[in-house]
């Protein structure tokens, strides 16, 4: 029988480590004395569900996102729980996180994907041109011989991250375990077992020739979009952008600004001078997709028009403001739902920071 | 995204776990097979362990699912559930929420990340501002965000995480609030 003694320290910049689980030392060692070559890091952990209806939740743990030529490799393990009822850890993961094997890389969420919050990116995994492999990544087989109370390492290759990137998010398992610190080069070593590689018994074996072969998506990564709004959800801002909600601006169907629009309009503008955004702006009126193509796209540029005179009124000389209507051809949100058209019904104003 | 001066912190929620544990084991009857130091590591790869290998499971398999912070019922996808919140958690340049709906009905509830405006959000209520998750517009030109896809209702909890805006370093508790579930459930911030 194995018993484990722990303890919290902290832990020097040297290590480069968020987090480390230290193992194999002899009874009565002190953790000072540990090799760091002993360590089987831990950098964050989640849990998750996939498919399963019952039992507890398997637990997902991220050991390293580590730079290599042409690639990034995620060093992630799935455990399943001693007690849980499933026969085939593959059953652990999620519709989504299923894709990935079947060659419909994401990220959809459940694929894996590396967010780079700094540079408001987030890179989707490696695409291959072998017929028989979907994915740069561990075979499938490695999950399905996992029993409960196992914890079985995989690997997945993403696209390189930039040279400045040292943290990110990972999203693995539909879901997102942050704060990661990126790293150089394979885990070693490499187990002798490799379907599947039990945690603590070494690492998968990365297929170099795999990679080397696999290409970064297009594109190969997607831009991060952050909103934040009152709490009457009338002014949203993200990046580059401020969007009014067309409910608050306009009554249904009309391009007329209400009352509590040309209030509306005139807080945007606050912001827009308070930010020291710049003086080029662009209104884009959006529709959602009832009623007809044309008539939305016309609306849209009625609604922007009106936007555009109220902005200009509030804002004084000194701004170049222009009207756009982009109908229902840019939607934010899902049209299936009155919550989604209620996000797309909105006029934005977009400027360069800094101009 | 908004983008703040990192920091070091030290984090023992369940997401962002930022510590390191050192464990001392005695001797044991496991097997220990030998490594094989083989394979494609690049140049600068880690140098391998100097102790025998073994099967470790136990020690990522020991986590725990946090307790629920606050609950509010309601329901979720057309079927009466509960809204349980765990953690609302600070990262470097962002937030995660922790959480999962429970309910009597089993059900699948999907489409998370292709339904972002369906999702819980976070209130910052002393500033007045609502923080929504976190999108991307994906080839498709379908806007995700960055949220579990599916999780069922009813039976054990199916957790769920979704990343949010970056929260000021002076909010300290946020609100958790979600259509069709009418109270909302006040959280600590995790830092």
């Amino acid at each position: 029988m194995t018993t484990i003694r722990s303890s919290l320290r902290s832990i020097g910049a040297a290590t480069a480590m968020g987090a480390v689980l230290l193992v194999g030392m002899p009874a009565g060692s002190s953790a000072a004395g540990t090799s760091a070559a002993d360590e089987v890091p831990i950098l964050g952990q989640a849990f998750t569900m996939g498919t399963v209806q019952s039992g507890p939740p398997a637990v997902v743990t991220v050991h390293g996102v580590r730079r290599v030529e042409g690639a990034t490799i995620l060093y992630w393990s799935l455990g399943v729980p001693v007690d849980s009822p499933v026969d085939n850890a593959l059953s652990l993961l999620g519709p989504a996180t299923s894709s990935f094997y079947a060659g419909n890389v994401g990220p959809t969420m459940g694929d894996a994907a590396l967010t780079d919050v700094t540079g408001a990116q987030v890179y989707r995994p490696l695409v291959t041109t072998e017929k028989f492999a979907p994915c740069a990544c561990s075979p499938v087989s490695s999950l399905l011989k996992v029993k409960p109370g196992q914890a079985s390492v995989m690997w997945t290759a993403l696209a390189p991250l930039p040279e400045g990137v040292t943290t990110v998010d990972v999203t693995v398992a539909e879901q997102v375990v942050p704060d990661v610190t990126v790293e150089e080069g394979l885990l070693l070593p490499v187990a002798s077992e490799q379907e599947p590689v039990i945690v603590g018994m070494g690492w998968p074996e990365v297929d170099m020739n795999l990679v080397g072969t696999s290409t970064p998506q297009d594109p190969e990564s997607y831009s991060l979009v952050g909103r934040v709004s009152d709490l009457e959800r009338a002014v949203t801002t993200s990046q580059g952008e401020v969007s009014l909600a067309s409910d608050v601006l306009f009554a249904k169907k009309s391009a007329t600004l209400t009352a509590k629009g040309v209030a509306t309009v005139a807080k945007a503008a606050a912001q827009i001078k308070a930010s020291e955004a710049g003086t080029a702006l662009t209104v884009t009126g959006h529709a959602d997709s009832d009623d007809s193509e044309d008539y939305n796209q016309a609306l849209s540029e009625r609604r922007a028009k009106a936007v555009a005179a109220a902005l200009t009124k509030e804002l004084g000389s000194g701004y170049s403001i222009t009207a756009v209507g982009k109908g229902e051809t840019q939607p934010i949100a899902s049209n299936a739902t009155a919550a989604g058209k209620a996000k797309n019904r909105r006029v934005s104003i977009t400027y360069t920071q800094g101009q | 995204m908004a983008q703040l001066p990192r920091r070091p912190r030290l984090t023992l929620a369940l997401l962002g776990v930022v510590s390191v544990v050192a464990l001392s084991s005695c001797t044991g009857d496991d097997p220990e097979p030998t490594a094989s130091p083989t394979g494609s590591a690049s140049s600068s790869a880690s140098t391998a362990p100097s102790t025998p290998l073994r099967d470790q499971s136990s020690l990522v398999l020991g986590t725990q699912l946090p307790p629920v912070a606050g609950s509010s019922t309601g329901d979720v996808a057309g079927a009466p559930a509960t809204l349980n919140v765990a953690t609302v958690v600070a990262t470097q340049g962002g937030s995660v929420l922790t959480f999962w709906h429970t309910g009597t009905e089993k059900m699948l509830v999907n489409a998370g990340d292709l339904s972002w405006e369906a999702q819980p959000v976070l209130v910052d209520v002393g500033e007045q501002k609502v923080y929504e998750p976190v999108t991307f517009v994906d080839e498709r030109g379908d806007t995700r965000c960055l949220c579990t896809d599916a999780a069922y209702i009813g039976g054990v909890p199916q957790p769920r995480t979704i990343f949010f805006p970056q929260l000021p370093d002076t909010v300290t508790t946020v609100e958790v609030r979600q259509a069709g579930f009418d109270k909302p459930i006040s959280v600590p911030v995790t830092r």
